[in-house]
């Protein structure tokens, strides 16, 4: 005997609640009556404790979650390696440069060595300021800018004489307001622009223009003074430079001079030392 | 909850949201505890407190439907009874005497009431203790777990033709208990062994 089925739509529609009472057969209305209680909600006394759970399971949830990814302020592939890139790139290029400076360095450094000679020679400066040029010319590899590569001897210069550079330019301005003051016809003090002579004066104890003729004075001495220094160490320079290539051009001569001698002592003429050892030798080679 | 708002709601779960693990939480939590009070009613709780925790150490790994995360956890569940009633057969201690069901408060509750206004818990457990195991536990899990055939036959691991099957059996079973007498009278007179009581 087979078993009878009860249709899938009238079964399902009355374990899911779905099914309208009337549609129910007869034989199942008890049936539809508990299911029906069954799908009722959950009351709050079935629910005691559920506040705990939902803590632990949330906390748990927390726990067990992966960890917090870092989050760049770019991606590697959009910062580091471009840097890194730009960095190899620019470490590239300049050992490069400095190889193609090298292997062309002897042509380049001669001609910029002359051109600069020839600046520094109409302005006047001495052997050393021609070293300073030519290091800064090879770096910058912009020989023609020789308005830039003089700037840095401007401000070496500055800050060497600093302090007494101070002195001097107070020196000069009162030697210039004196100039004026001597030289002017209508001696106001009261002017602003002399009211420090007047002050220098009174801090001296003497006159305007005593304080300014023995400001004039000085000033005119240390001028004196300084010109022949100038003029001394000018001279010493160009015999010390004059001296040094000497010395280098004899060196590089006795050097050139025992190097030939050697090389043609092995060749068994090497009479230029006439020392007797080249024929020596040449006779055991 | 429809899928949709399950699927961002599950997505900020698995990533530690709070907030979102306590929105799924309270979607199945009712449910779950009265699936575990009809299985064990009196370790319901504890059972409810394993299974919470298996679903948030899984989470992660899970990938799937409000539908397909509601089998999960009722799977875990059925699973969780079953480990509770194997240890409990070889402790061999049975914590629940022959007159539970007859000290139960809802029991009183019974009486003089009609099948149409029977509480929710008295309904199913009216299903728990006329039925065989198996059809009692495809009822439940259709109606407290809101699964349709098919994922009560993925939780039972049976197929779904047998789901159905078991499904007309369990209706046609009820229908000839209930035709016998009142709820109460049913509660009362069929006391069902202790390892037969629950399913």
């Amino acid at each position: 005997m087979t078993e009878q089925l009860f249709p899938d739509d009238i079964a399902n529609g009355l374990v899911d609640g779905t099914l309208p009472a009337a549609a129910v057969p007869a034989s199942l209305h008890d049936v539809a009556d508990v299911l029906r209680a069954a799908h009722q909600a959950v009351t709050e006394d079935e629910l005691k404790g559920m506040a705990a759970l939902m803590q632990r399971f949330t906390a748990e949830v927390a726990v067990e979650s992966p960890p917090a990814t870092i989050h760049r302020s770019s991606p590697m592939f959009n910062a580091r390696i471009p840097r890194r890139v730009a960095a190899m790139v620019a470490v590239t290029l300049l050992a490069a440069g400095t190889a193609a400076a090298a292997s062309s360095g002897g042509a380049f450094s001669s001609s910029a060595s002359s051109r600069f000679e020839d600046v520094v020679l109409l302005e006047g400066s001495t052997t050393t300021d021609v070293v300073e040029e030519e290091s800064t010319t090879t770096t910058t590899e912009a020989p023609d800018e020789t308005t830039t590569t003089e700037a840095p001897d401007d401000e070496t210069a500055t800050t060497e004489a600093s302090d007494s550079d101070e002195g001097e330019r107070e020196d000069s301005h009162l030697y210039g307001k004196c100039t004026a003051f001597t030289n002017g016809t209508a001696k106001n003090l009261q002017n602003p622009a002399f009211s420090e002579l007047q002050d220098e004066a009174d801090a001296a104890g003497i006159s305007v223009d005593d304080y300014c003729a023995m400001v004039i004075d000085t000033h005119r001495a240390d001028d004196d003074a300084s010109d022949d220094a100038d003029d001394d160490a000018s001279d010493h320079a160009d015999d010390d430079a004059s001296d040094h290539a000497d010395d280098d051009a004899s060196d590089h001569a006795d050097d050139d001079a025992s190097d030939n001698g050697s090389d043609h002592a092995g060749n068994g003429n090497g009479n230029s030392n006439g020392h007797g050892q080249g024929n020596g030798h040449g006779k055991n080679g | 909850m429809d899928d949709l708002t399950f699927g961002g709601v599950m997505v900020a779960a698995k990533a530690g949201d709070q907030r979102a693990a306590e929105l799924l939480f309270l979607e199945l939590h009712p449910q779950l505890v009265r699936f575990l009070r009809v299985s064990e009613p009196r370790m319901a709780d504890d059972l409810a407190g394993e299974v919470w925790l298996a679903v948030a150490r899984g989470l992660r790994a899970f990938d799937g439907d409000l539908a397909g995360f509601r089998a999960w956890v009722f799977s875990i569940a059925r699973r969780r009874v079953a480990d509770h009633r194997r240890t409990a057969m070889r402790r061999a201690t049975d914590p629940v005497d022959e007159d539970f069901f007859r000290d139960r408060p809802v029991a009183d509750d019974t009486a003089g009431q009609s099948l149409a206004h029977l509480s929710a818990q008295v309904a199913l457990d009216l299903i728990a203790r006329s039925l065989p195991v198996d059809q009692a536990e495809v009822l439940t899990l259709r109606i407290v777990a809101d699964l349709d055939v098919a994922h009560v036959a993925t939780v039972m691991g049976h197929t779904s033709n047998w789901v159905r099957v078991t499904q007309h059996r369990a209706l046609r079973h009820l229908a000839t208990v209930l035709a016998k007498g009142p709820a109460e009278e049913i509660l009362d007179d069929r006391v069902i062994p202790t390892r037969a009581r629950t399913i």
